[in-house]
């Protein structure tokens, strides 16, 4: 599998800028899933559509990418831009339907736990659809993708303060809307 | 880490979100696939390249130009070039490539047998035809969906008109042309245009931004004009005979 491999972005960034198409899909393989979570959170059942279009442009970008920059932030730069296009473009204008995957049962585990686990999932989900897009788009970096705030600021192009306090304002918009219903 | 850091970090795991494992699968054969009009824009080559895209030619056989866009754009002018000549026939034989809009192989993405109302609705610029009575009845129509704003051919029993949206995008269709044929301006109802005389090679940009030789078929003459956003090019034909045609289109 692409994710077993040890190169690193910085290397693998450098062959495919040599036409290396292998290298290039390493990268597509190793940012695929955080990508399509990011660009679910922004642009719901869009993602796949959003996600494909960012990797492609990425590639076509991939001239013009400093190579002392981290590949990262700039991909999810591209992949949180093509998710806003999606979703403005999207005839759907309405709140985004986001899902939750239900779970393969584990062993031992009380049906009763998952089921309130999942139910606390969707309704946290609910919440986050609910956000306004900019929230949004921060929260699904930082936690649907995973990104660090330095990182997440700079794939939203601002500074870290005000990635950082988005979202912090996020996080209470949450939170007030949760209530004390988050146990986890 | 606040509570509701950790439920969002757990959520994600969870997301039921599309796109599987042929995601990579789809972006490996996108950025291979041809793309006659990037879609990166260039603004500062916008106003030239709606006659450019058509038409690069290259004096001499030509291979192994890389980066592509740019050697496309410096042999008109703009950027550094990057080509290397060679003392090199053309390759000839049968086409096996899928350059939209050409003779050669069918591919997915094209739909034959259309009628023009149905291609109509797939294209993004009005479809003319040639009015001329010489052109004859018209034999097939095609759409190949792989350009943005759409690529029409028509079948003529004697020639091929193709039309294609231009939208001001980075033109990709180019031509190269062997030593000993040459390219003329020329100019059909005042809009700007070329005559590439005799057979030539025809290249295109694939997604990734490289000329893509290696596949490519021979080309008859061809009239090559851009009115309207639109460029149009008519295949097999004498000059003549393609001006006349060429002027009735509409």
């Amino acid at each position: 599998m692409h994710t077993m491999d040890r190169r690193s972005d910085a290397e693998l960034v450098s062959g495919a800028r040599q036409g290396d198409l292998d290298a290039f899909a390493v990268l597509v393989g190793r940012y695929r899933v955080s990508a399509l979570r990011v660009a679910y959170g922004i642009a719901g059942s869009e993602a796949e559509d959003a996600v494909q279009d960012a990797f492609v442009k990425a590639f076509r970008k991939l001239e013009g990418f400093r190579t002392d920059a981290a590949f990262r932030p700039w991909l999810f730069t591209i992949v949180a831009n093509e998710s806003r296009n999606r979703r403005r473009s999207s005839s759907r204008r309405t709140k985004l339907d986001l899902q939750v995957r239900d779970q393969p049962q584990s062993a031992g585990a009380a049906v009763d736990d998952l089921v309130a686990q999942r139910d606390q999932r969707r309704r946290l989900l609910d919440v986050v659809a609910s956000l306004p897009d900019r929230y949004r788009e921060v929260v699904a970096l930082r936690y649907f993708a995973g990104l660090s705030e330095s990182e997440t600021a700079a794939a939203l192009s601002c500074p870290s303060g005000t990635a950082k306090s988005r979202l912090s304002r996020a996080l209470n918009m949450l939170r007030a809307q949760l209530g004390e219903e988050v146990t986890l | 880490m606040t509570v509701i850091e950790d439920a969002l970090f757990d959520l994600a795991e969870h997301l039921d979100h599309p796109g599987g494992e042929e995601l990579e699968a789809t972006v490996l054969r996108r950025i291979n696939e041809p793309a006659p009009f990037d879609a990166s824009p260039r603004s500062r080559v916008r106003t030239w390249l709606a006659v450019a895209a058509v038409v690069v030619v290259i004096a001499g056989a030509l291979v192994a130009i890389a980066p592509a866009r740019r050697a496309i754009a410096d042999w008109l002018g703009i950027g550094a070039v990057e080509v290397r000549r060679v003392d090199r026939p053309l390759p000839n034989g049968p086409s096996t490539h899928t350059v939209p809009g050409s003779l050669g192989p069918t591919s997915p993405a094209v739909d034959e047998g259309l009628q023009i109302a149905t291609a109509q609705r797939r294209v993004r610029f009005t479809i003319a035809v040639p009015r001329d009575p010489t052109a004859g009845t018209r034999s097939g129509v095609e759409v190949d969906s792989r350009t943005p704003g759409g690529l029409v051919v028509l079948r003529y029993p004697r020639f091929t008109l193709v039309e294609i949206a231009s939208q001001g995008d980075v033109p990709v269709v180019g031509k190269l042309v062997a030593p000993g044929e040459h390219v003329d301006p020329a100019t059909v109802g005042g809009a700007p245009g070329f005559w590439v005389a005799g057979a030539h090679q025809v290249t295109y940009l694939d997604r990734s931004g490289r000329v893509r030789t290696d596949t490519v078929r021979r080309s008859g003459p061809v009239l090559v004009w851009v009115a309207g956003g639109v460029t149009y090019r008519i295949e097999g034909l004498d000059r003549v005979t393609a001006a006349r045609i060429a002027a009735s289109v509409h």
